[in-house]
């Protein structure tokens, strides 16, 4: 596969197809780290209009996106339900921590009744940052947008609000895969006969921050790290929010 | 089909490749009238990202905020045989145009071959008679959602001419994106004509 000719095809035929290749071009972006335990991550400056509220902002912190999988000895990912609840967990407990010494109001999002619209809202969120992912970090032309970051979710977040009305909603997406003591067997044995890298785990995130009155993404920030760090343990997930968190326009002083 | 299995079969290395040699065939479609393909014209309002034409689908695909976000599609001149869309699997049969089919029975089609690239749950909402020029056309809506549960909509118009398919096909999610290009896309399928 990958002649010109099909790739080309791809590309027309398949908006949609395009859309869960973001999500692979996440996933080939964190090999070039896997090796290694160290975090990567790059920010994506808006051209939206924004300042910073100083203090005493209402930021909603939305229920993270977080799928982590076992990566058997032949590359099949396998979501585990168990690995991603831990993870969820430690994500939302550390940005929670995170940004408990800033100036603003920290509130976990709760559903003011409109289910359908929230999900779609998050749902979109993904396909944005994906996209932002794509045309923005791995440079995939876009001449429409020219220079410009003005990706938006659209005023439909404003039933993101709450009983708070919450200036904004902070959302994360973050996959993960861990490998198999076979993989993980298979990759040393490559290795040592100069076969090159097999992948043996990779933890990837981007975080968006969202005005709730336009939708506008006014921050949005990447984080990727290698083998060595794992959302399902404390220390992994401190290092993977830490990361993410990068130039959080909104830490106060502890920014 | 579930979001991972979707992943395993696009895989990394199509993706590379995509970024490797697609960016140079990658232009900006500027306001102004349109010809595509020498069979089709239109008038574009707002400036679009074109990727290149699919010689097997006939078709060129435009957006303006990412495909996951917006897509238009230009085809012109399909012929009988052939199939809407492409996708890697070889051993997927993929529906295929056919020059008697009757202009509803092509909405049917359109709906059928996006669901091969991972639009689930297509739903036709409206359909209404229209002209592609001077050419007896058809326009459709209809609403359907990816293995995500983002739903999206779209809008299509479609006509045959000399057996051949002509069709403009959009669509985006049904939050936001939709609605934000809407009227552009309305004003670029009422000004479309058949060469």
């Amino acid at each position: 596969m990958g002649t010109v000719g099909q790739v080309h095809r791809q590309i027309v035929a398949g908006a949609l197809v395009m859309k869960h290749l973001l999500f692979k071009s996440f996933i080939a972006g964190a090999m070039l780290i896997m090796m290694s335990a160290c975090v990567s991550t790059r920010t994506v400056a808006t051209t939206n209009e924004f300042k910073a509220l100083e203090k005493d902002a209402i930021i909603v912190l939305m229920e993270p996106d977080v799928q982590l999988s076992f990566l058997r000895a032949a590359g099949m990912r396998e979501v585990r339900a168990d690995w991603t609840e831990t993870g969820r967990a430690n994500i939302l407990k550390q940005i929670e921590t995170s940004l408990a010494a800033s100036d603003h109001t920290i509130v976990e999002f709760q559903s003011g009744g409109d289910v359908a619209r929230e999900n779609q809202l998050i749902r979109l969120h993904e396909a944005v940052g994906s996209t932002i992912l794509t045309h923005r970090i791995f440079r995939a032309p876009l001449p429409s947008k020219k220079n410009k970051n003005d990706w938006s979710l659209g005023p439909g977040v404003q039933v993101l609000k709450g009983e708070n009305n919450a200036d904004y909603a902070l959302f994360l997406y973050a996959r993960g895969a861990y490998a198999s003591a076979g993989r993980q067997a298979l990759g040393v044995l490559v290795a040592v006969a100069g076969g090159g890298a097999i992948g043996t785990g990779d933890q990837q995130a981007f975080a968006s921050l969202v005005d709730l009155n336009s939708g506008d993404v006014v921050w949005f920030n990447v984080a990727m790290t290698g083998q060595g760090t794992d959302m399902r343990k404390e220390e992994g997930s401190a290092s993977l929010v830490k990361a993410i968190l990068k130039g959080f326009p909104l830490r106060g002083e502890d920014k | 089909m579930t979001f991972s299995t979707f992943c395993r079969r696009a895989g990394v290395a199509l993706l590379g490749a995509l970024f490797l040699t697609s960016c140079a065939s990658v232009t900006a479609l500027e306001p102004g009238p349109y010809t595509y393909d020498k069979a089709m014209t239109i008038q574009v309002g707002e400036t679009w990202t074109k990727y290149p034409r699919v010689n097997r689908t006939k078709s060129q695909g435009l957006t303006i905020d990412g495909s996951a976000l917006n897509t238009l599609s230009l085809t012109a001149k399909l012929k009988a045989g052939a199939p809407l869309i492409y996708t890697l699997d070889r051993e997927k049969i993929l529906p295929v145009f056919g020059s008697d089919m009757l202009l509803g029975e092509v909405a049917e089609f359109t709906l059928d071959s996006l669901s091969f690239i991972g639009m689930q749950n297509t739903t036709l909402t409206e359909l209404t008679p229209d002209q592609f020029g001077d050419v007896e056309a058809v326009r459709f809506t209809f609403t359907g959602d990816v293995a995500s549960g983002l739903s999206y909509q779209g809008m299509a118009k479609a006509a045959i001419h000399d057996e051949q398919l002509y069709l403009i096909l959009y669509y985006a999610p049904a939050e936001y994106y939709y609605g934000l290009h809407e009227q552009e896309v309305q004003t670029i399928m009422d000004s479309a004509t058949i060469l």
